[in-house]
């Protein structure tokens, strides 16, 4: 089923929404959300959470990418989950991805004001404009999704020393563009 | 955390950047697996080889036992829900999108994009099935997302088309004889320990795997369990197994052994189905999937007698 036919199910307040939903998109949300908690049961749970935010909130949301809105909440709700759970047990695939993204984090000698999410969102969508699109595409599979780096190097045709080393040329591209905007986390 | 904050600045990116990185199809890097891959392809020839020895049935003696495959149901026959065959890992898969086919080795669903998972490379299509290749071909080879731990499925995308790779058999170098253990069988399927079995059940194989008596008690699922790892050793290769036991038969005997044949399914925890032929009268145990008979051990004997009427 196309993706407008499924959101006019939700608009209709037609429950096969969410069937539809799942049946289309049930396996990219739990990938998503495999990606960061590593537990199939927890990451199933972010899954049917995702399918009732998505009933609350249509109408009166009509997504212009139905996909990436649910792969959105997924992984927020995922994110959430880690957090609450964080304490208790480690989940590999966030606390790898976190650790490296600590390497963006600009120097505190370049800043000026702290900035806001929303606003560091903006400077991160220009600067995943500017790279060549498989660069960008690199960084929101590793980033985005959680996709491993192996996963990532396999696609690629490289070794995941290789892999490794581009992905790091990427963070220091973004943690130098950061500090050239004078942002501060 | 700062890195926490980037995170979450990052999942507010565009909603094009999301698509983009999802429906990006990566160009490989050939050169470097063009030298890896050189030296493998006479390996793989003969893999291909042996696999399609095996699947012409050049060795076979008396067919009927030799028709199965993993899955309980005939390897490739024209118009049969297997189309072709894949021979990938050292392994055999049979290549079908028929539901009923997939329905019987525990798929809800005949295969779609979104059952991909990580990508695993690309394939050609030869005379023999598909086969792993450096070439940028339109054919992708899939882990199946949907049971993550274990490699008894995988997904084909062949230009629009997706079909599954079901598990076949363990071998696809060597001869007739070749077999492997009951517990290889468990590896692929994601059976690590008793807790991976969720249902066993005397199916009836005429009927699609039609479930005569199922046992999901947990307890006597880790019996069962315990009790297939008596099976463990000795195990036997289908030549092995003629020698021994076929070809002291006579014709009748051997008539009465074929019609013997029950059939058990082992549900794993992931949903996915395999199944192990059950000759009661001789107490032997066949897995397609490994190749293998193993001889029914006491302990089995007893789980069998308590739980299978």
């Amino acid at each position: 089923m196309e993706d407008n036919q499924i959101i006019e199910l939700y608009f209709r307040r037609d429950e096969s929404a969410l069937t539809e939903t799942a049946k289309k998109y049930g396996t990219f949300c739990l990938r998503i959300a495999m990606n960061v908690l590593n537990v199939k049961e927890d990451a199933e749970e972010c899954v049917n959470d995702t399918y009732h935010t998505a009933w609350n909130q249509i109408p009166p949301t009509k997504p212009d990418s139905f996909k990436a809105f649910l792969g959105r909440i997924v992984r927020n709700f995922a994110i959430s989950k880690y957090r609450a759970l964080h304490a208790k047990k480690r989940f590999n695939g966030l606390e790898v991805m976190l650790s490296e993204l600590g390497e963006c984090v600009p120097g505190a000698e370049s800043i000026e004001q702290e900035i806001e999410a929303k606003e560091l969102s903006g400077y991160i969508n220009t600067w995943l404009a500017g790279l060549k699109q498989e660069d960008r595409v690199l960084f929101v599979r590793r980033y985005w999704y959680g996709e491993e780096v192996r996963e990532l190097a396999k696609k690629c045709g490289v070794s995941a020393t290789q892999m490794t080393q581009r992905m790091l040329r990427l963070r220091r591209k973004l943690k130098s563009f950061l500090e050239e905007k004078g942002v501060v986390l | 955390m700062k890195n926490e904050k980037l995170y979450d600045a990052i999942s507010d990116i565009r909603e094009e950047f999301i698509e983009e990185a999802d429906n990006y199809k990566f160009k490989k890097n050939i050169v470097p697996r063009l030298i890896k891959w050189g030296s493998m392809a006479a390996c793989f020839c003969l893999v291909v080889f042996g696999a399609s020895l095996v699947m012409s049935g050049a060795f076979a003696r008396k067919g009927a036992m030799d028709s199965y495959n993993g899955m309980g149901v005939p390897t490739p026959t024209p118009g049969g829900p297997v189309k072709t065959v894949l021979a990938y890992n050292g392994a055999l898969f049979n290549v079908s999108n028929d539901l009923t086919y997939l329905n019987a080795a525990g798929i809800p669903n005949v295969m779609t994009s979104e059952d991909c998972g990580r990508s695993m490379g690309n394939l050609i299509k030869t005379e023999n099935g598909y086969e792993e290749t450096v070439l940028d071909t339109d054919i992708e080879l899939y882990q199946y997302a949907p049971a993550l731990s274990n490699r008894a499925v995988y997904v084909i995308r062949d230009g629009e088309e997706y079909m599954a790779g079901l598990y076949s058999n363990g071998l696809t170098v060597g001869d007739y004889n070749d077999h492997s253990p009951l517990s290889n069988l468990y590896r692929v399927y994601g059976v690590k320990s008793e807790e991976y079995i969720t249902s066993v059940a005397e199916v009836n194989s005429a009927e699609e795997g039609t479930v005569l008596t199922e046992v999901v008690n947990q307890e006597a699922l880790v019996s069962f369990y315990h009790a297939t790892m008596t099976m463990e050793s000795p195990s036997f290769g289908r030549e092995d197994f003629k020698k021994l036991v076929t070809d002291e038969m006579s014709e009748e005997e051997y008539q009465a052994f074929l019609e013997s044949e029950r059939v058990i399914g082992i549900t794993t925890a992931e949903g996915l189905k395999f199944y192990l032929k059950w000759y009661p009268e001789d107490g032997w145990f066949y897995a397609g999937g490994s190749k293998a008979y193993y001889p029914i051990t006491e302990e089995m004997q007893t789980w069998l007698d308590n739980y299978i009427p």
